[in-house]
């Protein structure tokens, strides 16, 4: 019965903030994985990327990063950049 | 020097066609020659937001299609000197036409017009691959709610995709009160998650919805909130420099600088 009395203190007022912080991770998340190249030519892309990495460094197959990164100038221009990221410290250089 | 610009946001239902509409109609109240396409084949609503729906003969298709000339299909508006409308189909669906044949129908507008303004349909398919094909510039309509602005989100990535990189931002139905409560993402919020420029914010308003009965778009009322903010957006696209508009109607803060913060 006091339900409605409590409501009227209670604070609805950050929702605002909730929706933002959510987008931010979201779109984010968003744009890593999403762009206008079709999935199976970046599954192609990934595994001869490997490839050619592997003829000179053996890294493990899962720490081969490859993702899309979204940039805005100054001026509001739009760019995706494909972004690969190889961590070396594990790898070991290949001796010929 | 003619611009083609598409009038797009992923989303259904954020103000698309309403945008094209005001933004057109403000666009020939300023003497500007502006053609409106209606992109959105097999669901026309631009004719009726317009209030041109009693005067569709041919359309969209049938100019591509050559089964009759531009001419024939543009509606003249007799309201304005010169705002022309060209219809969609809406007994065929989106695959009625190709990227290809949209394009070369944008520069044969460029021609007569200095504005040639597309209404896209909602959605990542063909419709919308076809209604961006011939644009130059591209305007992104969001409200302030979740999934409008993920989905602008997208269609920016795509925008660029298709190499129109600098698109405009326009937020619709902002509500004041409740950005200063907190309880709606402010502009501020919006242009910080979608990171390009602001064009323009209209607010939610009744008018919107009675102007949209009669067909009588509200940039055309002195007395319209949203109708003042579609003039200035209009006023952008030509070059002027228009400050963001003071949308707490109740004044109380007096002559603010125009910045939607969100205050704790």
């Amino acid at each position: 019965m006091f339900e409605n009395f409590f409501k009227l203190f209670s604070s609805d007022k950050s929702t605002g903030g909730v929706a933002k912080d959510r987008l931010q991770v979201l779109l984010k998340m968003d744009r890593e994985s999403t762009s206008a190249i079709p999935e199976d030519i970046m599954e192609k892309l990934r595994e001869e990327l490997m490839q050619v990495i592997n003829k000179y460094l053996e890294i493990e197959q899962n720490d081969l990063d490859v993702k899309f990164e979204r940039n805005t100038d100054s001026e509001g221009r739009v760019s995706t950049a494909l972004v690969a990221n190889i961590p070396i410290n594990k790898a070991k250089i290949k001796s010929k | 020097m003619s611009e083609v610009i598409v009038i797009t946001s992923g989303k259904g239902g954020v103000g698309k066609t309403t945008t094209t509409a005001n933004i057109g109609t403000a666009l020939a109240m300023a003497g500007k020659k502006v053609v409106l396409v209606d992109a959105d084949i097999g669901l026309r609503n631009l004719d009726l937001v317009m209030g041109l729906e009693n005067r569709v003969v041919y359309d969209l298709v049938n100019v591509i299609e050559g089964t009759c000339r531009v001419k024939q299909a543009l509606i003249k508006d007799k309201r304005h000197d010169s705002l022309y409308m060209l219809p969609a189909a809406q007994t065929r669906d989106k695959d009625a036409v190709t990227a290809e044949q949209m394009k070369e129908l944008c520069v044969t507008l460029k021609e007569d017009f200095d504005y040639v303004i597309l209404d896209c349909p909602a959605g990542i398919e063909q419709g919308f691959k076809n209604a961006i094909a011939g644009a130059d510039k591209a305007i992104v309509v969001t409200t302030p709610e979740v999934s409008a602005v993920r989905d602008a989100d997208r269609i920016i990535g795509l925008l660029e995709a298709n190499e129109i990189r600098d698109p405009k931002l326009l937020v619709n139905r902002v509500r004041i009160n409740m950005v200063k409560s907190g309880e709606m993402m402010s502009v501020e919020d919006i242009v910080e998650l979608l990171a390009i420029g602001l064009i323009g914010v209209v607010p939610d308003d009744t008018s919107i919805i009675t102007t949209t009965n009669k067909g009588e778009p509200a940039a055309m009322s002195d007395k319209s909130l949203p109708g003042k903010a579609y003039r200035n957006i209009a006023a952008r696209l030509m070059g002027e420099e228009v400050p963001l508009m003071e949308l707490d109607k109740k004044g109380i803060f007096g002559r603010l600088k125009e910045r939607f913060s969100k205050k704790g």
